[in-house]
């Protein structure tokens, strides 16, 4: 039987069922801001690269990519054409988690309840991860509906149990940063390590008076400048400029961010301007008070973190290119 | 009630600018004269931006070195973050509401005749 794989990458518009379900990612105005990108590097890896290599693990030579845009109908875009695809069994994940899934044991496991549909959960709900045989594929494709949706309780569910988080959420995803830094999980830090669990990328600039305190991780191009703390469990992901005597610890920082001199960044995500607290989960604006900006990369032409070779186009062109795109599936030899 | 209510200074959040300077004249005032425990409420403000941050900066300076102590109240979950991110919260103490505020300088008092350390509630808002 072929099987094939598909790897959704989260839209804009499912993020509003994203914040229905955190209702406290609320910026100070309360307007929700946008959730952390799936392709936001994590200690410099791609989670999409992770699942790739797992799918590739599988045997599986061909792998389709679609960002989950609805069409007007309110079917997602393509999947009524992919039913039509020649294949038997079908992979899907989409991109809000991080586990480290044996897919060959989820594999086993569809085959032998004999459920057209096997989605795998955790303790805590679904990873985005379900298996369709044909004869689910053609009947999403006739109901347009999305497949893997938690409204169908007959399916009998892949309890994982290993390593997983979810990926969206700034509290899971500083977890999981805090976890590869330490060696808790499987996933290690996108760079060489200097000294125990102090990991940097390719072309960091640190300032002769910068602390970094292990373990912490500062990504490729990221300028840490004078008198700045870095650690303990941080994260500064590549493309960054931590300005004179701030102190980052216990937090994340995202790609492409500044931070002014003199702040205390502790317990928080920071994005495009935004501090989430990852305590109560507030979201503080930086940006009026001169406290913190999105910047634009040095060198973006270049490889920026462990991301897929055929995905590298630089965080969001790829989704919105998809979106608009009179074909939104991209097909990947494996 | 009435020197209690004097010692709740708003933080200026008018819209218009002149406005703004005349607040901020009289907040700036009413710290430097003050012999008293002074409560600054941040609650009218929705965010803070750079002026707003020097402001309250130059409210902690004008106290310092004296026996008057400022207090501020940052009346939104957003603002006591930003309080943090730039340590004005390790300079002055930071409540949640002016009612928490104002339980601090008479306990003060009680603590400074005791020979005792002032009290701060620095809970945070529950998620």
């Amino acid at each position: 039987m072929e099987l094939g794989a598909v790897v959704v990458i989260p839209a804009s518009a499912d993020l509003p069922g994203i914040n229905d379900f955190h209702p406290h990612v609320l910026a100070a105005a309360g307007r929700p801001r946008p959730l952390y990108s799936s392709r936001m590097p994590i200690v410099g890896n791609d989670v999409l690269q992770s699942w790739v290599d797992r799918v590739r693990k599988l045997g599986v030579q061909n792998l389709w990519l679609t960002a989950a845009s609805r069409d007007d109908s309110g079917s997602y875009f393509g999947m009524p054409e992919f039913a039509r695809q020649e294949v038997d069994r079908l992979l899907m994940i989409t991109l809000k988690s991080y586990a480290e899934m044996d897919l060959a044991d989820l594999l086993a496991f569809h085959c032998q309840s004999q459920n057209p549909v096997t989605e795998a959960q955790d303790v805590q709900g679904q990873l985005g991860v379900c298996l369709l045989d044909r004869s689910a594929l053609q009947a999403t494709g006739k109901q347009h509906k999305f497949p893997c949706a938690p409204s169908d309780s007959s399916r009998s569910p892949y309890q994982f149990r290993g390593y997983a988080k979810r990926i969206l959420s700034a509290r899971e995803r500083h977890e999981l940063a805090e976890d590869a830094l330490t060696g808790a999980c499987a996933m290690r830090p996108f760079g060489k390590e200097i000294r125990e669990q102090v990991w940097l990328g390719e072309g960091v600039e640190l300032a002769d008076s910068v602390r970094v305190i292990g373990p912490s991780y500062i990504g490729a191009r990221t300028v840490i400048r004078a008198g700045a703390t870095i650690g303990p469990f941080a994260s500064v992901e590549r493309d960054c400029v931590v300005d004179c005597g701030t102190t980052v610890e216990r937090s994340t920082v995202l790609p492409c961010n500044y931070l002014a001199p003199g702040l205390l960044i502790r317990h928080g995500l920071v994005d495009g301007g935004y501090l989430e607290d990852l305590g109560g989960g507030t979201v503080a604006d930086l940006q009026p008070a001169g406290l913190g900006a999105r910047i634009r990369p040095r060198g973006s032409d270049r490889q920026a973190f462990r991301q897929a070779n055929v995905f590298s186009r630089p965080d969001g062109a790829w989704q919105s290119t998809l979106s608009t795109s009179p074909q939104p599936w991209a097909q990947v030899r494996l | 009630m009435k020197a209690v209510a004097g010692n709740v200074l708003p933080f200026p959040c008018a819209s218009s600018a002149s406005g703004r300077r005349a607040q901020r004249r009289a907040l700036l005032s009413a710290l430097r004269f003050s012999s008293s425990p002074k409560i600054v409420d941040l609650s009218g403000c929705s965010t803070l931006n750079h002026e707003d941050i020097e402001l309250l900066l130059e409210c902690v300076a004008q106290v310092a070195g004296r026996d008057t102590r400022v207090l501020f109240v940052a009346g939104s979950r957003a603002n006591r973050v930003l309080l943090e991110v730039t340590r004005i919260s390790s300079l002055a103490p930071v409540f949640n509401s002016v009612k928490e505020a104002l339980a601090v300088p008479q306990a003060n008092a009680v603590n400074e005749a005791d020979g005792g350390h002032p009290s701060e509630s620095r809970e945070r808002w529950s998620a």
